[in-house]
């Protein structure tokens, strides 16, 4: 699905110290699979999910995206493929305070309100929210539940690709597993990547590539150099 | 596929802050509209008088150079021979004037006023004191019927039309504040602004002597229909339809013009600045949520157009519960201030809901200009990240 050659992604490069966030290499990623990126901060994690998403434009690589270079393409294109084809969960929740539960996830949607609802009340009861809980606006959810929104929010189109960066980061081990298997049973016909500094969620993971200074270290499974 | 964020997530979760614009722009439009609905009570019956009691009665108050009458004239009795001498004018006068086209009856009258009390200032109206003869012509002309009291016997007794007797809080037997010596005999009802009563024959010129011109309502411009008819009267006043809408304009809808212009401004003015500062407000709590929405693949144009969209909602929802409200407080008002003044007004003023219709355009565009300050500061999430 992805294929990504000589990635690089240089910030404050005009000055005279650059910093290399992604320091110019190849990675192959699968049409379906749970793919997870694991390594300490700083190492590239994110800017490698935010240019694959095309939030962010590499320095330099091509991003060939079902055979298609979305490095160049326009920003109408990229924000079409963002809400078409891609699906985010951020490190921080990035919910809506004044609307529900439920509203922060059918306000994502493509489709048209009635059969939405529907769909997103099903996500959040399987992500564990209650009847109760799914009308509760964030501030009144556990920062466990708001997660959980947050991914119920990035499944609601059905998207090929699913990007969730530290996705359990504010789950104890128990709702942590939980919400992995979630995104364990959607990776079976779609593509999760899943940026963690928890190896131990990695374990059901079709692939684990790990990352350091900006470059592929080593890898469980997949095509990367 | 829908590519557009609903502007009710907001509206519907929003409802206190949504509910504050609301009223604020409801407001702004009550206040202006009730505005101009009081003040029409003041115009409406002013134009009434002057306009539509002109189409029926018109006076003419002759100069002295028409008159040819001067003081000096008078030998020893001073004063009853210049009255003579002004009655024979007058005579003389009315003759000529009745051969008009369009002219029915024309009296010598002295004449007394009542005052009318609008909201806004007041008016003096003009009552003929006539003969018996002339008072029951013109009641009858008048199509007034007697509803209270009864007709005028004696001299110095007048009948008022029931919105006079109401606005000055009149009852029967009192004296006209104008003049205590003048008794209220009777109320008749003829839709005008009318009162008519005999004169006290004793009275000299002296007392508002005024030619009173009954009309078939035809004449517009008495002095110029004399003039046609050879009869010049360059130092008279006329008090006819033409001089009625030029007075109507000059002293009454000029002057509230000028007053209301002021007033209205300054509401604007008032009104934009509050909208501005809790719409700027309101703008930058909802950044992030904004920045959310481009990550998901929202484009600006989006949106910008869903914040229009819920602008536009609450503007049409101002505007729509403002004319009910409007509807209901002038008929409340109207029930129990205006016909209890004897006063008229306007509900429907198009020229004012164009006016507010204006402004709000104006204060909609104008709130674009935070909206379109915080579209051009949405970031992605990435870059937000970035700065932290």
């Amino acid at each position: 699905m992805f294929s990504v050659k000589n990635i690089t992604m240089i910030y404050d490069i005009e000055k005279e110290n650059k910093m290399y966030a992604l320091g110019g290499f190849d990675l192959e990623l699968p049409d379906k699979g749970l793919i997870g990126f694991i390594g300490p901060s700083g190492s590239g994690k994110s800017t490698l999910m935010y240019c694959l998403s095309t939030l962010k434009k590499p320095t330099a690589g091509e991003i060939i995206y079902n055979g298609k270079d979305i490095v160049n393409i326009k920003a109408s294109e990229r924000e079409n493929l963002r809400r078409e084809e891609f699906g985010f969960v951020f490190q921080r929740h990035f919910l809506v305070p004044y609307m529900s539960a439920l509203d922060n996830v059918t306000v994502a949607s493509k489709r048209s309100s009635k059969e939405v609802r529907l769909l997103a009340e099903k996500k959040l009861k399987l992500l564990g929210l209650s009847d109760r809980e799914i009308e509760k606006r964030p501030s009144k959810l556990s920062g466990g539940q708001r997660q959980r929104v947050a991914i119920g929010r990035a499944m609601i189109n059905e998207p090929k690709v699913l990007f969730a960066d530290e996705p359990t980061a504010a789950l104890d081990h128990e709702n942590a597993f939980s919400v992995m298997s979630v995104l364990k049973e959607y990776s079976k016909e779609h593509l999760v990547l899943v940026i963690t500094h928890d190896i131990s969620i990695l374990k059901d993971a079709d692939h684990i590539i790990e990352m350091w200074d900006g470059m592929i270290k080593t890898g469980k499974g997949g095509d990367e150099n | 596929m829908t590519q557009k964020i609903s502007a009710f997530y907001y509206i519907k979760n929003n409802k206190r802050r949504v509910l504050v614009l609301v009223v604020s722009l409801a407001m702004f439009f009550i206040a202006s509209y009730l505005t101009m609905f009081l003040l029409s009570t003041t115009s409406e019956t002013f134009k009434a008088i002057l306009t539509e009691n002109t189409q029926c009665v018109q006076y003419i108050t002759l100069g002295g150079d028409d008159l040819e009458v001067y003081y000096s004239e008078a030998e020893e009795e001073y004063t009853k021979t210049y009255t003579e001498l002004v009655l024979e004018k007058f005579e003389k006068i009315d003759s000529d004037i009745k051969r008009c086209e369009g002219i029915e009856e024309v009296f010598f009258a002295q004449v007394e006023y009542t005052r009318i009390d609008s909201i806004v200032g007041n008016y003096y109206i003009e009552l003929p004191m006539v003969n018996e003869e002339q008072m029951n012509k013109l009641l009858k002309y008048m199509g007034a019927d007697l509803l209270e009291g009864r007709l005028p016997e004696k001299e110095n007794e007048v009948v008022l039309d029931t919105v006079l007797m109401k606005n000055q809080g009149y009852k029967l037997g009192d004296g006209l504040s104008q003049n205590e010596n003048v008794t209220i005999v009777g109320v008749i009802d003829c839709g005008y602004y009318f009162g008519c009563g005999l004169a006290d024959e004793n009275k000299t010129v002296y007392t508002n002597p005024m030619i009173c011109v009954v009309t078939d309502g035809s004449i517009k411009d008495l002095q110029m229909t004399l003039r046609k008819q050879g009869i010049l009267l360059e130092y008279s006043v006329f008090i006819d339809i033409v001089n009625g809408e030029k007075n109507l304009k000059a002293d009454i809808t000029d002057v509230i013009a000028t007053s209301t212009n002021l007033l209205s401004v300054a509401i604007i003015v008032i009104v934009a600045i509050l909208v501005i500062i809790v719409n700027i407000s309101y703008m930058r709590d909802r950044r992030s949520e904004w920045c959310l929405y481009a990550s998901i693949g929202y484009g600006r144009k989006t949106i910008y157009f869903s914040i229009l969209r819920e602008l536009l909602f609450t503007f049409v929802i101002a505007f729509l519960s403002a004319i009910i409200v409007c509807a209901v407080l002038m008929k409340i008002m109207d029930i129990t201030i205006i016909t209890e003044l004897g006063l008229r007004c306007t509900y429907f003023m198009p020229e004012t809901l164009m006016e507010i219709v204006c402004v709000y355009v104006f204060l909609f565009a104008l709130m674009q200009i935070p909206v379109r300050m915080e579209i051009y500061r949405i970031k992605t999430i990435d870059a937000i990240d970035d700065d932290m």
